[in-house]
């Protein structure tokens, strides 16, 4: 069985953060989402995985995963280039799947139970095509299976405007080859893409059976800001914290806290987990770090207090205020203004920011 | 509608229609691979399919 990862889009909700990165990069618990797919991969002992990238975002991505030796796996990638659907990405991956069963995983999808169940059963069984569904609280959003009493499906109909059910498909599919001729059938549809629910009705259609497997554990798509803080706090507690940095006498750690080895809390400072802290990073004196934070590398905090926020990495943040329920970008400097005037906040803000002052 | 692709010989990427028709001519994207791929070495057939039906591999 190989897999692929649906690794495009333009992350437009997560702007600006993903004006200088893909949003599959985005790291949570100091880990980029796209790493959570490919361990969920490796679990299931695939390591045949392509990679289908979008319009932008490539280079960043190939950079991070390259040829996938790293990971202990082989990439390849599959150049999608215009969003045409989820079923253009899959049928792009046609000759790398060479006839094989594979996973469809979206690149921008975390689970909590991983993949193993639903790889399981499709493997153990002939099926056409095996989907992860999970009840949802917003069913027009996504696509959607309308199933019999014996939980049969019946439909999948995408984005419907008046749900017959609440159960959603979420990014995760199972398919054997028959899904290209289902593929090789299609057009695109009212918005112009090649919708991966026609493929799975097509497969339904032809008499093929269709695997359904309902996630339990929790389920996050990162595509907006305040999913990549959710997933955070989800991960955070779930994930085995470890400290491996210096803890300096008079700091205040309560909690669990995971701290990398070259990473350090100075006295003065006080650390409430769940919390993460990547490489090179310094919380120093006056610095409050509460819980669900996560703080990336090479970054240092003074004097300021966050909780409940993703900090990504090669910042220094030393303002006296509070900062909660943020998502802060790449190289950002967040200062006090106290002392300087006339009174008032300083702001180089990029485009599509959002702040609430 | 037909999906168009071509495969790098060397390393196996793989790249879409609409890549190639962009780029005309393009190193291969894969990693360290130095193939020079060009949208002629798509068969003919899915050449002229897809310049005739290409508003179908634009983004709307
Ligand atoms: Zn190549």
């Amino acid at each position: 069985m190989k897999a692929i990862i649906l690794a495009g889009g333009t992350g437009s909700r997560l702007r600006p953060i993903t004006h200088t990165g893909p949003k599959q990069l985005i790291p949570v618990a100091n880990k980029p989402v796209l790493e959570y797919a490919i361990e969920d991969l490796k679990n299931v002992e695939i390591r045949e995985i392509g990679i289908v990238l979008g319009n932008s975002g490539c280079d960043e991505i190939q950079n991070l995963i390259g040829n996938g030796e790293e990971y202990g796996v082989d990439i390849t990638y599959i150049l999608q280039g215009n969003p045409l659907g989820l079923a253009h990405a899959v049928g792009c991956a046609r000759d790398f799947v060479d006839g094989e069963d594979f996973v469809m995983y979206l690149g921008d999808n975390i689970l909590k139970t991983g993949i193993c169940d639903l790889v399981e059963s499709f493997r153990n069984n002939t099926y056409g095509a095996g989907i992860a569904i999970q009840k949802v609280e917003n069913p027009h959003r996504f696509g959607i299976v309308e199933v019999d009493s014996d939980g049969n499906i019946i439909e999948l109909i995408e984005k419907p405007s008046d749900p017959a059910t609440n159960l959603a498909l979420i990014g995760i599919y199972v398919f054997s080859p028959v899904v290209f001729d289902a593929i090789d059938r299609l057009e695109p549809s009212s918005r112009g893409e090649l919708e991966i629910t026609d493929a799975i009705q097509y497969i339904l259609d032809d008499g093929y059976k269709i695997d359904t497997h309902i996630v339990t554990g929790w389920w996050k798509d990162t595509g907006k800001p305040e999913d990549i803080l959710e997933a955070n706090r989800l991960i955070l507690d779930d994930k085995n914290l470890e400290i491996n940095g210096h803890i300096e006498d008079g700091a205040e750690t309560y909690g669990r806290i995971e701290l990398a080895d070259s990473s350090i809390i100075e006295g003065g400072a006080v650390v409430r987990g769940p919390v993460s802290i990547a490489k090179h990073t310094t919380i120093k004196a006056g610095a409050y770090v509460g819980p669900y934070t996560s703080i990336g590398p090479n970054s240092v905090l003074r004097n300021t207090h966050i909780e409940n926020s993703v900090v990504i990495g090669d910042s220094t943040i030393t303002a006296s205020g509070r900062i909660v329920d943020s998502l802060i970008g790449r190289h950002t400097n967040i200062k006090s203004s106290t002392n300087h005037l006339p009174e008032g906040r300083r702001l180089i803000v990029g485009e599509r920011s959002h702040l609430k002052l | 509608m037909r999906i168009i692709t071509h495969t790098c010989s060397n390393c196996k990427t793989v790249i879409a229609g609409n890549v190639l028709e962009a780029k005309r001519v393009m190193e291969c994207p894969g990693v360290e691979c130095e193939t020079v791929i060009r949208f002629d070495d798509l068969q003919v057939e899915d050449k002229e399919y897809f310049i005739k039906n290409k508003q179908d591999y634009e983004i709307n």
